[in-house]
């Protein structure tokens, strides 16, 4: 065991040494230093002429603004989600709901500001990017700052561009897909997103094309007090293959920030999505991420949802199996470390005959920390010898920690399996004995615990993603023998 | 004449009724409420005219108390045992009834007590080798609400047995109990509700003390909305729960259960196994949660779930929900599955010369069978019966 822990640190990148001699990624990031100039601000009540303004300083086609104060009537009318225990923590009109760094987009790291670039060379994103990726977007409060793209991208036809560019460049596209998949109705932070949002990416992979390697999106709030509503919009055409990479951070802050994203997903006949987040927000920030793909016949969507940061989250990727013979699954770590409360569910709607779902999802907390699955597995009627298994497994490390499982499985389709199970535990101090006893000191032992508990889910990461996620645990839980 | 206490809490609860909601949230993004409490909207609230008796009496089992149309009558009370009519309890024993159900939860409650017509207060203080039966038996032309609740406490160290039939033969009977379970004491309890075509609502709540145990039996059977909820506040260090129930969905029923396993006492320990099946077009609901609380250290909690949907029409939802506040836990577990029959079973029966229906009937009675053979042997009279009405009740979907 020991020789694999010194393996992992050893094929660490440096910007991974850093995070490992650091600490934790909000102190790697450090605190909120002297704030970025802004541009362009929007803040106070959230009004039509508010939202009239936002859209102004776009420069928006008239479409978009009318979906916007469409959202906006809507997000009035909603009730606050009563099911939620989040109403407290948000004062929406202290937010800074549009903030726009006056910085121009660069296509290369040496065209951004150093005081913004050194966030982004800790997290080790220019080196990710050189041997890893096939493009890279960077968000800095709620305008895409930095933007490349390979050329072979562009030769296949591939569009990867920011959304804003892409609601007016390719209209047409974008109407196609934009607040379908995930309808602003469904809930208020849902209709408040689509009548704020800002930034976010624009994926668009032709037929047939498949892309060996993963485009990645980074999106960094810089300072307290700011609401950050980026909109995602992957489409994976009939047969083609796309990775997207999603990576949430912040430095620390003074006081809190809201985060209200949303990511559409799409997969055409045939076609194979996978989307992976990893969320590392500092933890002064409440994160609420609405999330849903569409799988057309045959087609495969991938979700993986690493929680790991913030104060409060809500996050709960959905997959629509509107095509015969669509599969998904959707994989959750989530890691609730001092006053924290993480929900990270999953939905699979089964809306066709041999559709299948794959529901995985492993918690631990520690610190007094609380972790929720909450999830649902819906077979309508037709959707014959559909199938879905649900498995969630949580870890608590102490005894004020807390861990809360609710599933709803509904079958309206008598051809239909649906199957739950999960388990809530505590540490085995069997286990712990066992690595104490090998000569491991008792944070060592303790991180190794946590690390076999969701090494079956760390496989199925991108390997720069995956060893991301075994330092941030070793960090987590290998101090625990010192806070304690 | 009521006594003071009934009077006032009735008037209390008719005060609360226009306030409160049937449910405070949703419950799940796809289904809003499992239960369809416009269903009972239709039940008007019980005024004399509209309770007269229309069909037959339970008489299948010998009754201790029987309670007909919310009007109590006393049969054969096993010695050791004291059986009061709400309507003649005093103060004190007054201050005792809904001491643990806040009426303030729900309107279906808050209209229960409002309305309520009877019941009884019934204490077990000294162990009884026969099992003591309370039939609710509703039977009324017009669909109308009728409450009665049931305050029954075991004392220290008793060990008992207690049915309770809840037998809907027309009218919305509405059933609220509570059962105090003293220090080591043992109780044997059978559930039984069978409905008709008007809803009902049960609320059950069991809080046991010290060491105390509660072996538990629930059969639910049809009712075209049946809410029926189990509450077990396992509040005693050392207390058990074993609970096995099942719900079976024939005709146009829809059974929403609910089995709640909450840990209070340190070193307590659930296991509630629910079994069910959805024929006809039926929607078969099973919701459970097991909790431990933060002061429940080193208990258990094992939920499970398990509902067979038999044909095209039927449905099935299951919420198995564990809640645990503290790393000092021994153990929470649930599983369920939402299923049609295995293909494999189904095969080998079809390749033995069964007809599909016959492979359905067979399932049934297996089914029946792990619920019967489970009942406590002093229920040995009641699982004959309960054999008898389930292959009737199932013979005639």
């Amino acid at each position: 065991m020991l020789t694999l822990v010194t393996l992992m640190v050893n094929e660490t990148t440096e910007s991974l040494r850093g995070i490992i001699e650091r600490g934790s990624i909000e102190e790697l990031l450090g605190p909120e230093l002297e704030r970025v100039p802004w541009e362009a601000v929007v803040r106070g009540r959230i009004t039509r002429d508010m939202v009239e303004e936002l859209s102004r300083l776009k420069g928006e086609p008239d479409w978009m603004r009318r979906l916007r104060l469409r959202a906006l009537e809507m997000f009035e009318k909603l009730p606050e989600p009563r099911w939620l225990p989040i109403k407290e923590e948000i004062d929406l009109e202290s937010l800074v709901t549009y903030a726009k760094p006056s910085i121009e987009r660069a296509r290369s790291w040496d065209e951004i500001p150093k005081e913004i670039r050194r966030y982004y060379e800790a997290l080790g994103l220019p080196e990710l990017e050189a041997k890893v990726l096939a493009g890279l977007l960077g968000q800095f409060d709620s305008e895409v700052i930095y933007l490349h793209v390979k050329k072979y991208l562009e030769e296949k036809g591939v569009i990867v561009t920011t959304m804003d560019e892409a609601v007016k460049k390719y209209p047409d596209l974008v109407k196609q897909y934009f607040t379908r998949i995930f309808p602003p109705g469904e809930h208020k932070f849902a209709a408040l997103h689509v009548a704020l949002w800002s930034g976010g990416t624009f994926i668009y992979v032709p037929p047939g094309v498949k892309l060996d390697m993963p485009i990645e999106s980074f999106f960094l709030i810089g300072a307290s007090g700011e609401g950050q509503f980026e909109h995602s919009l992957i489409i994976a055409d009939e047969g083609a293959s796309v990775e997207w990479l999603e990576g949430c951070a912040a430095p620390v802050y003074r006081g809190f920030s809201f985060h209200d994203g949303m990511v559409e997903g799409f997969a055409g006949r045939n076609a194979h999505l996978r989307i992976n987040t990893i969320q590392n927000w500092s933890r002064n920030i409440i994160n609420f991420n609405n999330k849903r793909a569409v799988a057309m016949e045959n087609a495969t969507v991938e979700w993986v949802e690493g929680s790991l940061g913030s104060k409060v989250s809500y996050t709960y990727p959905s997959t629509v199996l509107k095509g015969e013979g669509a599969r998904t699954s959707i994989i959750g770590v989530t890691i609730a470390n001092g006053p924290t409360w993480k929900e990270n569910g999953a939905k699979a709607y089964h809306d066709a005959p041999r559709t299948s779902s794959k529901i995985v999802n492993k918690s631990v907390s520690v610190n007094g920390g609380t972790v929720v699955y909450r999830g649902l597995v819906y077979v309508r009627e037709g959707a014959r010898y559909a199938k879905s298994s649900v498995s969630c497994d949580s870890l608590i490390l102490d005894d004020k920690s807390k861990a809360y499982t609710i599933p709803h499985d509904q079958v309206f389709e008598e051809t239909a399996t649906v199957t739950h199970e999960a388990y809530t535990g505590r540490l085995s101090e069997d286990k712990l004995f066992y690595l104490r006893s090998r000569g491991f000191d008792e944070g060592t032992a303790r991180s190794l615990v946590v690390l076999g508990f969701i090494q079956d889910i760390v496989v199925r990461l991108p390997t720069e993603y995956a060893m991301t996620l075994n330092r941030v645990i070793e960090l987590e839980f290998g101090k625990l023998s010192r806070v304690g | 004449m009521s006594a003071k206490w009934l009077v006032e809490l009735r008037e209390r609860a008719r005060e609360l009724v226009p306030k409160i909601p049937y449910q405070q949230i949703r419950d799940s993004p796809s289904v809003k409420y499992y239960t369809d409490w416009n269903a009972f909207e239709r039940c008007a609230d019980p005024n004399p005219a509209m309770i007269t008796r229309a069909g037959p009496v339970f008489d299948l089992v010998e009754p201790g108390v029987a309670v007909v149309n919310g009007y109590l009558s006393l049969g054969k009370v096993p010695s050791g045992v004291r059986v009061l009519d709400l309507e003649d309890l005093g103060d004190e024993y007054g201050s005792l009834v809904f001491k643990s159900i806040d009426i303030n939860e729900s309107k279906a409650l808050a209209r229960h007590v409002a309305n309520l017509l009877g019941g009884a207060y019934v204490e077990i203080a000294e162990s009884i080798d026969e099992p003591l039966r309370i039939i609710v038996n509703t039977n009324t032309n017009s669909q109308v609400l009728i409450p009665t609740h049931y305050t029954i406490a075991v004392n220290d160290g008793v060990r008992a047995s207690l049915g309770l039939y809840i037998v809907n033969n027309g009218g919305c009977p509405s059933t609220t109990a509570e059962v105090y379970l003293g220090k080591g004491s043992l109780l044997n309890l059978l559930v039984i509700s069978m409905g008709d075509s008007t809803p009902e609502f049960t609320m059950l709540r069991v809080i046991t003390n010290e060491n105390s145990s509660v072996v538990a039996r629930s059969l639910l059977i049809g009712g075209s909305m049946n809410h029926h909820r189990e509450d077990y506040l396992l509040q005693g260090v050392g207390s058990r729960l074993n609970h096995l129930g099942l719900e079976v969905g024939v005709g146009s029923s829809r059974i929403d259960y609910q089995v709640n396993a909450m840990h209070l006492g340190e070193g307590s320990s659930s296991y509630s196994r629910v079994l069910g099946v959805a024929r006809d077009r039926s929607f078969v609901i099973h919701r459970a949660l097991g909790r431990i609380f933060e002061r429940a250290r080193w208990s258990d909690t094992n939920i499970e779930g398990k509902v067979f949907v038999l044909n095209e029409g039927a449905y099935a939802a299951s919420v198995p929900v564990i809640m645990v506040d503290t790393g000092d836990v021994n153990g929470a577990r649930h599983s369920a599955a939402d299923a049609s029959l295995d293909e494999d079973q189904v095969n080998y029966l079809r390749l033995r010369g069964f007809g599909k229906d016959e492979v359905i009937d067979l399932v049934l009675y297996e089914v029946a069978a792990q619920f019967l053979d489970s009942l406590p042997e002093d229920f040995k009279l009641d699982r004959e019966v309960l054999r008898r009405l389930l292959m009737s009740r199932l013979g005639q979907s």
